[in-house]
């Protein structure tokens, strides 16, 4: 791809023409990891030793919480994040969407995605096959880097080599949505550094979808200690957008179109089917320890315990592990909407906005969308109460703080009665 | 004798201690107190005279209190000792003045340690103009920095007094108390004045009782006070019927009479505070006395600051603590002020920086208020060409420069005492202060007295602290005011993104325009969080710019993971967000938040 897009019109861009997820989406977590990496803060403990034994408990209770939790959802996406899922056993995840179809949480033929790393599939060359055999859609690697010393800083067990064989182990065995993660703005990384990386990521057959974050510093993790230390872990970047917008610059040069602040595609089609939901606030279930869910009809967000033994415990209790539940008012709801939807290049839908929440909250954000397409952050397509507001890449880089400046007033008297 | 007979007027004396803040005057009325069995020992609370938490919490005296001490002597004579409190800081000199007007006497208090410090002098001649007799008293000679002789010595070069009379005590430890009484009966004379003339009393303070209404403290300078009196408050121009007379003790102990020499309080069913005057003669109506005592003066603010509430749902109890505070305390004046930035709130007059930091702590200790100052700022007297004269302290209210005349600004005679090693970097500093005059007065023990003529406005930003450093701690200073003098003054206004912030502008020498206004544009730069534009913050005269800064635009503002689990952590981060910036304070397009305001705003704090 030799054209450039221009950050400032998106128009004729066929990715944004595809319609939206409109089906339930179930989420898995997997609590394990071989290792714990020095920036994360989710929810794993390490399966060391003899961990086959966990393993077998925690797919116990997980079958047991589909049980639980069974009702009509009819999930078209299975997803399992982690923890690292490709720890999980032959057959696991099979097993798992079975169960799930046969509950009523998913359909008869959900597409299963899940979290791997690279190390996995090199130590196990059946395993990529394996997946294919489960009717395994999509599989997103944690391949994080490809420099190696960016690998040692970030703690992976892998190096670029591992990286560059199980991608095409999954090529070759013809898993059709394979995703690459990255974490860029570590310590000492250039724009050029950076777009190095890039650009020996999207050279690697068989990618067509990448994920790429900026590190971010997490209280009580390893980073988060040796931050407070006073060690730099982090790049400085004159205005802090200067590697946005290197990955976005470069991504799009080959290819890849941004269509979330993070998410880039090579087509339409290869989107992340689940991931999305989470964006256009389409119901949710998530299972597993710390599972997040989302009930859009009751106004609710759930979630699990975090602990492995404590939400084990419910469930071998026959009781639902949900921790806390809360449940949103239409400002929360509406804010929510917001910035989840200004995350995207879909954009936030005006019409449906104002049904829902009341036209005088779109109309008195009016001269501030105004100022918005002004300075190129947004574009307005359709009329300024009923079009759809879509941000620019230099809007996506604000997404927040466009957020922020929403005025929401006309909702918040209830949430402040309360 | 019992406590309630009257003690004939030969055995009165009537005294003061006058100290540079912090050389131990409220330990030593505590333990004079103590010594002559004014206060039981449950009655007793250390530093009694200083009953406001914020006087005793900074260890000075701001409104006074006064009590009648009884002193029996080694031969048996009983004395009764009216001990005046005063105020120790400098923009409370008038109150100062009015104390010693009611005295015969006073003792001054030194430091053993710290020496004579420039206070000290100015009291010292405040007294002497009064004609008091002044006992000098060398304190904390218990510290193991003490060095008596050495104060002896300043006694002797800087004061001017005996160095042999002065008492070695310890107020801390009770040493030398007896010593101390023993000077105040031989040495302080009795008060003068005829019982058989016309009434004329000084009012030196006044107390407000719930119950009661206006206590007057008065000093009884010639005739007798009793009740039943009818009297005249000669400036108020007002008659009342004298309900009761009394001393001042722990409690008031009402008196048949009060004659001339007395100190005392009389109650006179008066109900608002305002509507006296302290520093007001009382005289008879029967048989009025023709001249009033020259006690009285209009309390002339000096130091000017624009008070706003934080929360502008405050202002209305702002106002109130403003009534009630300007009811005890005459000195404090407000108007009403708006301002684009900071809404509702009020420009105050006060009688100096410490007097406006005391102001601002009872705000908001006792009333609970979050407020933001304005930088203070002196009155200007600004002529037009209309020939007409106004009174400038609000850079609001300052006229077109295009019809200005010209522009005079109040100068001060600060008297600085420092180290003789210290006079290079001191006169340095004055000079950077507009310095007009000076002249230097080698004391003693190596010190040196400057007299400096200066510009008010010059010290009322950080001069103490700075004058602190300078010195390493060993300088001290005073001021009086002296007159107004020709000035080049120019309105300093701040712009963000081109719009003006009313609450930053200022009034500023010439000379001072320029790093005043880079100085405001660093500290907005740093207060104000990126935008997703950039914006310039700018200091001007008129339409001219003469400093500016830029705040980049915001380039990334978007957190990288948002999936499932995310999304709660999110949505409160961004509440709690939102709900700051609702505080913030809107300037054309750019938001400020409080927090940038109190950096750029905040004054150093005064002595």
């Amino acid at each position: 791809m030799t054209e450039r897009p221009d950050s400032s019109s998106l128009s004729p861009d066929p990715l944004t023409e595809t319609p939206e997820p409109a089906a339930p989406g179930l989420y898995v977590h997997v609590p394990f990891c071989s290792r714990i990496c020095p920036y994360c803060d989710f929810a794993v403990t390490p399966l060391g030793g003899p961990g086959s034994e966990r393993l077998d408990r925690y797919r116990h209770a997980l079958l047991t919480e589909l049980e639980i939790r069974a009702a009509a959802l009819g999930a078209d996406t299975v997803y399992f994040g982690g923890g690292t899922p490709s720890l999980a056993p032959a057959g696991f995840f099979r097993e798992v969407a079975l169960a799930a179809s046969e509950r009523g949480l998913a359909s008869p033929s959900p597409f299963i995605f899940l979290e791997a790393n690279p190390e996995d599939l090199v130590h196990d060359p059946e395993l990529a096959r394996q997946w294919a055999a489960e009717e395994i859609w999509g599989v997103s690697l944690g391949v994080q880097a490809l420099d190696e010393s960016r690998l040692r800083f970030l703690g992976r067990a892998h190096n670029a080599s591992d990286a560059a064989v199980a991608v095409s182990r999954l090529a070759e065995a013809g898993i059709p949505w394979i995703s690459v993660d990255l974490i860029y703005g570590t310590a000492g990384q250039t724009p050029e550094s950076l777009r190095e990386e890039l650009c020996a990521m999207v050279a690697l057959p068989g990618v067509n979808h990448i994920s790429a974050y900026e590190l971010s510093i997490e209280l009580g993790t390893p980073f988060g200690r040796r931050q407070a230390r006073g060690e730099t872990l982090t790049a400085r970047s004159e205005d802090g957008s200067a590697l946005f917008r290197a990955v976005h610059e470069t991504l799009a040069e080959n290819g890849f179109v941004a269509y979330e602040a993070c998410n880039f595609a090579s087509a339409p089609e290869f989107r992340s089917r689940h991931n999305r939901k989470y964006w256009s606030l389409v119901e949710y279930l998530g299972v597993g320890p710390s599972a997040h869910s989302f009930a859009p009809e009751r106004g609710e967000r759930f979630w699990n315990r975090r602990a492995f033994e404590d939400w084990e415990e419910a469930i071998l209790r026959g009781e639902k592990p949900t921790a806390e539940r809360e449940t949103l008012r239409p400002y929360e709801r509406a804010l929510e909407e917001v910035f989840l939807r200004l995350r995207t290049t879909d954009g936030l839908p005006l019409g449906g906005f104002s049904a829902r929440y009341g036209e005088a909250v779109v109309r008195a954000n009016r001269r501030l969308f105004g100022k918005w397409r002004a300075r190129g952050l947004v574009e307005l397509r359709g009329d300024e109460m009923t079009g759809c507001l879509r941000p620019t890449r230099d809007g996506l880089a604000v997404a927040d703080a466009l957020a922020r400046e929403m005025n929401l007033d006309a909702l918040t008297a209830d949430r402040d009665a309360a | 004798m019992s406590r309630s007979d009257p003690v004939p007027i030969e055995r009165v004396r009537n005294f003061c201690i006058i100290a540079h803040i912090d050389h131990g005057k409220s330990t030593l009325a505590d333990r004079l107190i103590q010594r002559c069995g004014g206060v039981s020992e449950r009655e007793f609370r250390d530093q009694l005279l200083d009953s406001m938490d914020l006087e005793r919490e900074r260890g000075i005296t701001i409104k006074s209190n006064s009590v009648s001490l009884l002193h029996e002597t080694k031969d048996g004579e009983t004395y009764q000792l009216n001990l005046i409190d005063t105020p120790g800081h400098v923009d409370f000199s008038h109150e100062v003045r009015r104390s010693l007007m009611s005295c015969e006497g006073a003792l001054l208090l030194v430091d053993a340690a710290q020496g004579v410090e420039a206070q000290t002098v100015a009291n010292h001649f405040v007294a002497m103009e009064y004609d008091l007799e002044v006992v000098p008293v060398i304190n904390k000679i218990d510290l193991p920095a003490a060095d008596p002789e050495r104060v002896r010595e300043e006694i002797d070069d800087e004061l001017g007094l005996d160095p042999f009379e002065a008492v070695l005590a310890s107020a801390k430890k009770g040493e030398g108390i007896e010593e101390i009484l023993d000077a105040i009966v031989q040495r302080i004379p009795p008060p003068g004045g005829d019982p058989a003339d016309p009434l004329r009393a000084l009012i030196f303070d006044a107390q407000y009782d719930t119950f009661r209404g206006v206590v007057l403290l008065v000093r009884v300078v010639d005739g007798e006070i009793r009740r039943g009196d009818r009297v005249r408050l000669m400036r108020g121009d007002t008659d009342h019927v004298v309900e009761e007379v009394g001393l001042l003790r722990l409690r008031r102990e009402p008196v048949d009479v009060l004659s001339a020499g007395a100190v005392g309080y009389a109650i006179c069913g008066i109900k608002r505070i305002q509507d006296i005057a302290i520093g007001d003669t009382v005289i008879d109506t029967a048989r009025p006395a023709q001249t009033s005592l020259p006690g009285y003066r209009e309390p002339r603010p000096v130091v000017f600051s624009s008070v706003y509430p934080i929360s502008t749902d405050d202002y209305g109890e702002l106002e109130n603590a403003l009534g009630k505070l300007s009811l005890n305390d005459p000195a404090l004046t407000y108007e009403r002020e708006t301002s684009t930035a900071l809404g509702f709130g009020f420009r105050c007059g006060f009688l100096g920086l410490l007097h406006l930091d005391v102001v601002q702590e009872r705000l908001r200790r006792e009333h609970g208020l979050s407020l933001l100052l304005s930088a203070p700022s002196v009155r200007y007297r600004v002529s037009t060409r209309d020939g007409e004269l106004h009174e400038v302290e609000n850079p609001a209210y300052y006229p077109d420069p295009a019809i200005i005349d010209g522009t005079e600004e109040p100068y001060i005679r600060a008297s600085i005492l420092i180290p003789e090693r210290s006079v290079g970097p001191v006169m340095e500093l004055l000079t950077e202060r507009r310095l007009a005059t000076s002249r230097m007065n080698f004391l003693s023990s190596r010190r040196v007295e400057i007299q400096a003529e200066l510009p008010l406005a010059e010290v009322l930003f950080d001069f103490h602290d700075r004058l602190k450093t300078v010195t390493h701690g060993y300088g001290s200073y005073d001021y009086e005011l002296l007159d107004y003098r020709s000035t080049r003054l120019v309105k300093v206004d701040i712009l963000v993104n081109g719009e003006r912030v009313d609450a930053l502008s200022q009034l500023v020498h010439e000379e001072k325009a320029r790093p005043r206004a880079l100085g405001y544009c660093e500290r907005l730069a740093e207060a104000i969080p990126m935008h997703n534009f950039k914006i310039a913050i700018q200091g001007a005269i008129g339409g001219k710019i003469i400093a500016r800064t830029n705040i980049r635009a915001l380039r990334k503002d978007v957190t990288a993971r948002c999936y499932g689990g995310d999304v709660t952590r999110k949505r409160k981060l961004l509440e709690r967000q939102k709900e700051g910036k609702k505080r913030m304070k809107q300037v054309g397009n750019v938001q400020i938040p409080q927090s940038a305001f109190v950096a750029v705003l905040k004054s150093s704090p005064a002595a």
